[in-house]
């Protein structure tokens, strides 16, 4: 949909909202056009297109605040949903703390985000599903063993638009890519119930633009190396070992991280670090940052959900807690300021260091190398961690044979201050990216 | 309910049109679905009913398939114009052969395994903002080291229709019910969270069976003060015994999705080729059924227009069948099972679990503890995961103990537990007499998020990797 016409409808939005009896009005409009195709062994699996929309309106009176939200953008429906959720404000109590955020920090950023990108959208569908074919014939072609499990070309136009009462009313739009192949290989097994084991991973790669995804060859031989390697992998031996985290596994961490210092949780005391601010919270090597203004990455906005102006906040710096990220109602609630986080992080990365990948292997005599985490045992609330995983083990400072079935533990707090070498490498695959690092000692629970 | 159903105003004359468009190109099977969703989501949190959300969707999703592949397209404006247009798009999967013609439509009948007088959706406001604070004030009450409680009322009610080119018009009014507390307790600098959550296809009675609210609020609170004392898990492998009714996410994790016939059909699944196969201890017998009246994960049709019925996949140890959607099912030549389901109108439907159990056994559970020398016995759980592939799958309990002597010891907190799901299930020593469905809070994720319901009675698995950090 078009920006001016979204900008138009929000704004409607707000004004019947408090000429219906609100006292501050909000509206965000969000549409969705999304493409994707899958292939299967030299088949269409599936091909999908549409276009969603959705307008949110969320309005308060004497600090009662509701929230509706309908996929219906016409005026007589969004009539009647401001009128339901004026009913729905009524019954709720009086948050002293709910407001709109202060005027002044309102604003789009001025600076050229990079966020749409034409090439990309003028891309035909047969080229994309030929994309997708080819992605497939080069994983295939790389190994004869490779059972494909699909595919897939992604692509859209994210559009939104925002307007309050105090005023504010803008919008913007960012286009989206992606490819990712999906293989297995059979496993067999000599004995035991588990005769028809299979080994099985991915790779993918996603830009803002169309320039900006990785090559083909690239993402197939990604997908067939992280399946291929896993072939007879063994349960390891329980014991306690450093632990190299590989850029998947580092980013799932970091995640983690991520909603540990999200105001929400802080506020709630449902993080780990709801006291540690200023504190020590990790090794001096790590620096955490998140930052919305940076050009054409899959995270970077001109102004958070509420309307503030968007803005580079660094989280930890040399393993200090500077600031959590914080929404306007957030930061009230802790006597702090917005960081322009309402909606939660932009581009939350940590920085890299200074070893190769080859260096941090090589430190090790006895150790893994961690390539897939599972579960839901990361608790940033209580910081404890516990995650089934899969990985390979170093001997000697060298990758040696694969290992499964195994689960890591500990606690956030060690694990972060246990960060005795970063790599030289940030690579950006979504809107979180961490280096490859390693932690000095964690208990492994196996055979 | 069919009185308070939502008009789709489209006639069956138009449907049968739109789905003679998603027929033109040469695919062999269309459906349209449509849907009218109201969810109401209030929460209350330090003490105050501070977040209320009304969220409403309408729309209607076009599928044509043809083999294995399917064109799939939706859209938010359900004119005839955009039906049509959303219709010719999913077409294009097929791009030859001969055009083919919709079937006329007629009802099918169904048994109804939620009959409600009235959803919690038309619940007065009032009326639940009373129940989320006599959750709230029972867990506050409940002990002084709690610091913090959440409740939250979500209710659901999804009015569906599916028509389908083979001649099936369905219409139903699917409600649901689920009520959350999240509570933290700390101590020194300790904090540990509690969580009880349940509901079903239910409207308000369910408030007032014997999970009350204020139930609800004392067990989160229970849990949170309890694992203030918790001592840290032990590392390595172990006797585990499963309490009743939550393990059933083991199932769910180990056996559940391998089963699903996508990955069956894409040969991806660790269980591909294995029908007829011992897979698991002779005592294990697994189903899955979406008929369990009231059930969260129960459905009276699937999102293809599938009626369900009880799906035997394990029986006495030995592999019986899988989980199809129509795809997989026509792919097998095999029958339909009824567990083609999806998230809303936005998604094509794909196998999915209803409601897992595995069937009651014959040991007292008291003899099940006391032939326990030491072992973990799992109470109630945060979730799983599952890698269809090699069949490892993880699942982390909240509430947690040492068994010593065949005795109930200390608390423990802080692991996960990791095992190989054929592995896993030949080791079922003992299956207890004591049967449960899980109160219905579990919602699954595989891509698309469906509500879906466990059961077990007590189990007994001779050895699984404890994953705590106590060497």
């Amino acid at each position: 949909m078009n920006i001016d016409k979204m900008k138009e409808i929000a704004d409607k939005a707000v004004k019947i909202a408090i000429a219906e009896g609100a006292e501050t009005a909000e509206a965000s409009l969000i549409s969705n056009s999304q493409f994707s195709v899958t292939v299967r062994n030299e088949k269409t699996e599936s091909l999908t297109e549409s276009v969603s929309n959705r307008i949110g309106i969320t309005l308060s009176s004497d600090k009662r605040k509701s929230s509706a939200t309908s996929s219906d953008l016409s005026e007589s429906s969004i009539r009647q949903l401001i009128r339901e959720a004026i009913e729905l404000s009524r019954v709720m109590d009086r948050d002293e703390y709910f407001g709109l955020p202060d005027k002044n920090d309102l604003g789009m950023v001025k600076a050229e985000l990079d966020l749409f990108d034409i090439e990309s959208i003028s891309v035909p569908t047969e080229k994309k599903v030929a994309a997708a074919f080819e992605l497939e014939r080069i994983a295939k072609g790389i190994d004869e063993r490779i059972i494909s499990d699909g595919a897939s070309y992604s692509s859209g136009i994210y559009s939104s638009s925002y307007a309050n009462s105090l005023g504010f009313c803008e919008g913007y739009q960012q286009t989206f890519n992606s490819i990712d192949i999906s293989c297995a290989v059979e496993d067999l097994q000599q004995e035991g119930e588990n005769k028809g084991k299979k080994q099985s991973s991915y790779w993918f790669s996603s830009s803002v633009s169309l320039a900006g995804l990785a090559h083909p060859e690239e993402v197939a031989s990604r997908a067939v190396e992280r399946t291929l390697r896993k072939l007879g992998a063994v349960k390891p031996e329980t014991c306690e070992v450093p632990v190299v985290f590989d850029p998947v596994t580092a980013r799932s961490f970091l995640s983690s991280i991520a909603s540990a210092v999200n105001g929400g949780n802080i506020y709630k005391r449902t993080s780990y670090l709801a006291d540690m601010k200023d504190e020590r919270i990790s090794s001096p090597l790590v620096t955490i940052i998140d930052d919305p203004l940076m050009p054409g990455r899959l995270g970077s906005m001109p102004y958070d959900s509420e309307g503030v102006k968007a803005r580079k906040n660094t989280v930890v710096e040399k393993g200090v807690l500077l600031s959590w990220l914080l929404s306007s109602y957030q930061a009230r609630k802790l006597s702090l300021k917005t960081t322009g986080n309402a909606g939660g992080i932009s581009n939350f990365y940590m920085e890299k260091g200074d070893s190769s990948v080859e260096e941090i292997i090589s430190s090790i005599d006895n150790g893994l190398f961690l390539t897939s985490m599972s579960g839901p045992g990361a608790n940033i609330s209580s910081g404890d961690f516990s995650q089934g995983g899969q990985g390979i083990w170093i001997n000697n400072g060298e990758l040696t044979y694969p290992v499964n079935e195994f689960t890591i533990t500990g606690s956030f707090s060690r694990m972060l201050s246990g960060i005795v070498m970063v790599a030289d490498d940030l690579e950006w695959m979504t809107s979180i990216a961490s280096p490859v690092f390693k932690i000095d000692n964690i208990t492994i629970s196996g055979k | 309910m069919i009185e308070s159903f939502y008009d789709f105003n489209t006639s069956e004359e138009d449907i049968g049109k739109i789905l003679n468009t998603a027929l033109s190109k040469g695919c062999q099977y269309s459906d349209i679905f449509f849907e009218h969703t109201i969810v109401n989501i209030i929460t209350m949190e330090e003490g105050i009913v501070k977040e209320g959300v009304k969220a409403i969707s309408l729309g209607a999703g076009i599928r044509a398939v043809k083999g294995e592949g399917s064109g799939y397209a939706y859209t938010e404006d359900i004119s005839f114009e955009k039906m049509r247009h959303a219709a010719l798009t999913a077409a294009a999967i097929a791009d030859s052969g001969k055009a083919g013609t919709a079937s006329p439509l007629s009802a099918v009948p169904y048994k109804d395994h939620y009959e409600i007088s009235k959803t919690t959706t038309e619940a007065a406001l009032g009326e639940k903002t009373g129940w989320i604070e006599e959750a709230e004030k029972a867990a506050r009450e409940f002990d002084p080291r709690v610091v913090k409680v959440s409740v939250t009322i979500a209710d659901k009610s999804s009015n569906i229709q599916i028509a389908t080119s083979d001649g099936r018009i369905l219409r139903d009014t699917r409600p649901m019910t689920r009520l959350s507390v999240s509570v933290v307790a700390e101590k020194n600098g300790n904090r540990q969270t509690g969580v009880s959550s349940g509901g079903g296809r239910l409207g308000p009675e369910y408030f007032q069976g014997s999970r009350d609210p204020g139930s609800h609020g004392r067990e989160a609170a229970r849990q949170a003060v309890l694992l203030l004392e918790a001592v840290d898990a032990p590392a390595g492998p172990m006797e585990i015994i499963l309490a009743p009714a939550d393990s059933g996410i083991l199932l769910h994790e180990s056996v559940g999705h391998p089963l699903e016939a996508d990955f069956i059909r894409k040969g991806t699944s660790a269980y591909t080729g294995r029908l007829g196969d011992r897979v698991a201890s002779s005592l294990v017998t697994v189903i899955d059924d979406g008929t369990i009246d009231y059930d969260r994960g129960s459905i009276n049709f699937d999102d293809e227009g599938t009626l369900p019925a009880p799906t035997v996949l394990i029986e006495n140890g030995i592999l019986k069948g899988y989980m199809h959607d129509r795809i997989s099912a026509d792919f097998f030549d095999l029958p339909l099972t009824g567990n083609g389901r999806r998230e809303s109108y936005k998604y094509p439907p794909i196998p999915r679990m209803t409601v897992t159990y595995l069937a009651n056994g014959s040991s007292d559970p008291e003899e099940i503890f006391a032939s326990t020398k030491k072992g973990i016995y799992c109470k109630s759980f945060m979730g799983g995961q599952v890698d269809i592939a090699n069949g490892d799958f993880v699942f982390v309990p909240i509430e947690a103990y040492l068994v010593e002597e065949g005795r109930i010891s200390a608390p423990v907190k802080n692991f996960t537990l990791i095992g190989n799901g054929p592995d896993v299930l030949s080791k079922v020593t003992m299956v207890g007499n004591d049967f449960a469905f899980s109160d219905g809070r579990w919602t699954c994720g595989k891509g698309q998020l469906v509500p879906v319901g466990v059961g077990l009675p007590t189990l007994k698995i001779s050895e699984i990797t404890v994953g705590g950090s106590d060497l």
